[in-house]
This record gives structure tokens, sequence and C-alpha cells, in this order.
């Protein structure tokens, strides 16, 4: 413990506070994580069967949620996060904090999800969907028993990228209120001069990015055969 | 040169027919633009056939078969499959009717994430078997396509003609009345193809079931068929039995076809210099001890030199079919006798070149 309150004396005072930004990372990830995987593979999905030559080809279903994406995947998320403000106040209550950050990330991450899903899910062989329908499979068991379980490992690829934007988008996060490290690192780190602050909250996050990468290759190697 | 356009079936006692193609056409849209893909098809195919459908790459084969089970819509005209027209069959009732058209690739199309069992099993989740009934049936089919032992490994680790041994039994797992096999071999060595041509053919006798078999190599028709029908940009060229196919075609992309599955066919390409005297000829019979009598006969009857430069005898299906290439020395009046000669002892006599003199 001494140790480490030489190196990092500005966070060792402070650890309670640290060690509660670190949770609040967490939960936010956590949450945006599920909430936006989920709603991504909607998306990823929806566009892989509308596309032209799709199961279910439907040409004005995938121009809107190709366009929606594109719209919401140009805006900069700093932009994203300030704009919505007001948006989020209506949705969760609060616009700061773990509760306030929760929305925008959510926002913020799922087109960049939908499009790494999406393309996923492109990766699936089409003569594998031309057998399972040949087979007389329902559209929901292809996208089920074909697009979802022969893209697992490609999905876990994915998955695991967008968990390290995420991470840094919660960093962004703080600058606007919205807790978590990110918040830790820019009242202590930059806006006290706290170097030691800044450090701490790198290297917390080097170990997030290498626990998410880790996991992602977990899951590749188990699914691949 | 046209086709016959009969597609009336061999023997006395014809097999119902189970597959209907009537004036079907498909037209695909490219960029805006109609590119025709199917022209006016009209075939019937029976049950307990293994019909070939040959053409060159793009003649339209799979856009044809996949009119079967309804992967493909038509543009025009109809296709019925056991009475049923399938442009007019409801999603579910479609769907119901795939369970019972199996299909093969070229490119196997086996799911990567599953084991062989699970490949097998794939298309009986539908079926209503209770899990141990589908573990039954899955080893049976493993059994019938010889892979028992191989029934927990991925295809991943399987070579090229025990992927598509597991794709036929996954084919075959809803007891299908039709299989339809699109280039199933042309992934293949030769070895191999051979080797799945005869469980095809095998499964066939076996299970009664009717195969169509797409194709841009004669031997495979050659191999396994009993009718074929030739297509050439979207329309039949050429649609008879196998063997008078063989023994007498009619189209030219027919000819084509044969003469580069047999030996008989390069034979005529390494025709030599003729002299003033000679006649090049192709002869083909079915009975060969006739023949081979005939070329003596013929030669002391006319007195003329008759100079065997290639000969071949094929099996198609049970039957042989014979070819000869010869040379015939003599006059020009000589030579036509000749040839008269073995035509009226039905021999099939096609003059590959003669020399003008
Ligand atoms: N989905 C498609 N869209 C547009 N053109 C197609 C499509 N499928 C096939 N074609 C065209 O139709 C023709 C016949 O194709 P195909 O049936 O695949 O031929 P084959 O199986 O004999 O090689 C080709 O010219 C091909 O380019
Ligand atoms: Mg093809």
């Amino acid at each position: 413990m001494n140790f480490l309150s030489t190196l990092f004396p500005d966070v060792s005072v402070r650890m309670d506070e640290f060690y509660d930004c670190t949770v609040e990372t967490l939960i936010m990830v956590g949450i945006v994580g599920l909430v936006s995987f989920v709603l991504s593979l909607v998306f990823a999905v929806i566009l892989t069967t509308t596309k032209p030559g799709g199961l279910s080809e439907n040409t004005a279903v995938y121009q809107f949620f190709d366009k929606l994406i594109n719209l919401f995947r140009s805006i900069p998320f700093i932009i994203l996060a300030t704009t919505m403000i007001p948006f989020t106040r209506i949705v969760m209550g609060t616009a700061i904090g773990l509760k306030g950050a929760i929305f925008p990330l959510i926002v913020g991450i799922t087109p960049f999800f939908s499009r790494q899903m999406e393309s996923a899910l492109l990766g699936v062989d089409p003569g594998l969907v031309e057998a399972a329908v040949s087979m007389g499979l329902s559209k929901p068991q292809i996208v089920w028993r074909v697009y979802l379980r022969e893209s697992i490992a490609q999905i876990a690829k994915v998955t695991s990228i967008t968990i390290v934007n995420l991470l840094s988008m919660t960093a962004v996060i703080g600058v606007v209120g919205g807790g978590g490290l990110g918040d830790f690192a820019i009242r202590y780190g930059f806006q006290r001069y706290m170097i030691d602050a800044s450090i701490a909250v790198v290297l917390v996050y080097l170990v997030f990015i290498y626990i998410a990468e880790t996991a992602g290759k977990l899951v590749i190697a188990r699914t691949s055969h | 040169m046209t086709a016959p356009e009969s597609t009336a079936s061999v023997g006395t006692s014809s097999p119902a027919t189970i597959i209907e193609f009537d004036n079907v056409s498909k037209v695909y849209d490219v960029d805006g633009e109609g590119r025709k893909a199917l022209d006016g098809v009209t075939l019937a195919i029976h049950e307990g056939d293994i019909y070939g459908i040959i053409g060159l790459s793009g003649a339209g084969k799979s856009t044809l078969v996949r009119t079967i089970n309804g992967i493909e819509s038509v543009s025009g005209g109809s296709v019925r499959v056991e009475g049923k027209e399938i442009g007019e069959l409801r999603p579910k009732e479609l769907r119901g009717l795939r369970t019972r058209i199996g299909m093969i690739f070229q490119n196997f199309n086996l799911m990567p994430s599953r084991t062989v069992a699970g490949n097998v099993e794939f298309p009986l989740r539908n079926s209503g078997l209770s899990k141990q009934e589908r573990a039954q049936r899955v080893a049976e089919l493993l059994d019938l396509v010889e892979l028992s032992e191989h029934s927990d490994k991925f295809p991943a680790e399987l070579s090229g003609g025990q992927k598509q041994r597991v794709a036929i039994a996954r084919a075959l797992a809803n007891n299908p009345d039709i299989l339809l096999s699109d280039e199933a071999t042309s992934a293949l060595d030769p070895l191999t193809t051979e080797a799945i041509l005869a469980l095809l053919k095998n499964l066939q006798a076996k299970l009664g079931i009717t195969i169509v078999v797409i194709a841009h190599q004669m031997q495979v028709i050659k191999e396994i068929c009993n009718r074929v029908a030739v297509l050439e940009h979207g329309t039949v060229v050429e649609e008879n039995d196998v063997y008078s196919v063989f023994a007498n075609p009619q189209a030219d992309l027919t000819k084509q076809f044969i003469a580069n599955t047999s030996a008989l066919g390069q034979g005529e390409n390494t025709a030599t210099e003729l002299a003033s005297d000679e006649t090049l000829i192709k002869m083909q019979y079915v009975d060969q001890n006739v023949s081979e009598s005939l070329i003596s006969t013929a030669s002391r009857q006319f007195d003329v030199d008759i100079d065997i430069r290639f000969a071949e005898v094929s099996q198609i299906g049970s039957r042989p079919l014979g070819g000869i290439i010869a040379v015939i020395k003599g006059s020009a009046e000589t030579r036509e006798k000749v040839i008269g000669y073995f035509r009226s002892r039905s021999v099939n006599v096609e003059v590959l070149e003669a020399s003008r003199a």
C-alpha cells in the first residue's frame, strides 16, 4: 500500500471514490453493452434479411435502417452526447451521473455495433442459407439456426471490438458529467493537474480492454471448428 | 440441326411424371435490364428417373433445377411437382414440399459449426420426431452413406467426398421423393466422383427416388443417368434417353460434349493427312461382333482398304456402345458404297474428313 501511495499519492487518498468510479464504468459498459448487443443484433438481422437478394428482400425497410444507422454514425460522439442532454432528461429523468450516461451511450454505440454485427452476419456463406431454404426451414428458423448460429465466432469478435470502443466512449461521457472513470480523470487528472489520477485511469482501462479482447478470443477459439 | 421435341418415355408401362416443366422461362433483372436465363423449357421427368441436365456454365441449369423446389420463381410457364403447381403453393405448403425434395450442392453447404451428426439431424428438427427417434434416424443415414465412424467430426475435418456423403445423408433425412444434385461432383477428383456417382445410383435403386443431376460433364451423365436434357442459353436443344443421345447426338453442343468425354472424340482430332483417295469416318454401333465382321466383309466385298485408327467400347447404363474411327481407301465411288453398306447395317457413320479429289 505504501508503494501505491508513493506512486499514486492523489489516487490513494481518494481510493473509495476511485473504486466507485471504476464500478460505475463497469456498470455502464455492462448495461449499455447488453442493451446495445440486443438492439444491434436486431438491426443487423433486419439489414441482412431485407437487403437486395436477402431472405425477405424489402428495399424500403433496408434503406430506412441503412440511412438511419449512417446518420447516427456520422455524428461525433461528444456532439451527440451534448445534443442529447434534453432527451436524456426526458427518458432517464436526469442527464448526469451513471443514469444520465447510459442513454447517450446506447445511442452512440448501437450504430457502430449494428454495422459490426451486420458484417458478422454477412460473413455467413450464402450457400448455407440456400441449403436451409431448400430444406424447408422458415425464415425465423434460418435466422436463428444459420445466420446467428454460424456467426457466433464473428459476433464474439465484433463484440469485443465494440466493447473497446464503448470503453473510450464511457471516458468521453465523463466530460459531460456522466460519471465513471472518465469523470474521475477529468476532475482530478485534467482540472487539478493530478497526473497520477490520469495514469491510474489509463491503467484500469488497459486492464478492461485486455479482458474484453481475451474473452472475445476465448469464445472465438471455442466456437471455431 | 433441331432437337427432337419428344418427351415420351421409353418402355410400355411408363412410370408417372413427377416433375413437369411447361414452357418455363426466367428473366433476371440485372441493373434494370432483363437477362434471360430460361427460355421456353418444356420437360417431363418420370418417377425413378436419374435425369441429367447438362450445359455449359451459365446455360441456366441451376436456375432450372431451383424452380423445382421453388427456390427460384419462374417468370413464365409452370413447374409441377407431384401434380402440384409450385407457383401456386402457399409459403407453408412450399416449405412442406421442400422437406420432401432433398438437394445437394457443389460446395456441399454443410454447417461448419455442427458435427456430422448435427448436420444430418438439421433438417429433422421440423419433422416432429423425438430426440431419440432423430438420433436413430441420423445413425441409419450415416450408415447408409458409410460415415458412421465420423459422426462426431466437424465438416472441416472431412475430405471432399466425405463432405458430399454427409450432404447426401442430410438431403435424404426426411425420406424425400426427389433428390436434386447441382454439380455435386464438380469439386471432387475423378475417383471420388466415381464413388459419389455410384452411391447416388445405389441410393436410387435402393430407395426408388427420382434424382435430377446437373452436370457440365457428359461423363457424369453417361455414368448414372437414364435420360438427359441438353441446355444451351436457357433452351433445351436436345432431350432423349442417354443411350440414344450418345449413339446419335443431334445438337452440335451435344456432339461437342460427347467428343470431349470419349477417347473416340479425341481421336477425331488426331487425323493425319489424308491421301486423295481416302475418307476418314467415325462409326458408332450397338453390337460389337457385328461391326468387326462388317469391316472385314466390307473390305473384301468392295475391295477397299479399311484402316482402323481407333476403336473404343463404352458402357452406357448396362449397354455397350462401340465406336471406331477408320480410314477408307479406294475410289470415290467405292468409298460411297462402303459407307452406304455400313449404314444399311444400322451403323451410324459420320464422315469426318474426305479428300476432295
Ligand atoms: N440471381 C441472379 N441474378 C441475375 N442473374 C442471374 C442470377 N442467377 C443466375 N443468373 C444468370 O442466369 C444465367 C444462368 O445461370 P445459372 O442457372 O446459374 O447457370 P448454370 O447453372 O448453368 O451455370 C447466367 O447468365 C447467370 O449469370
Ligand atoms: Mg450452376
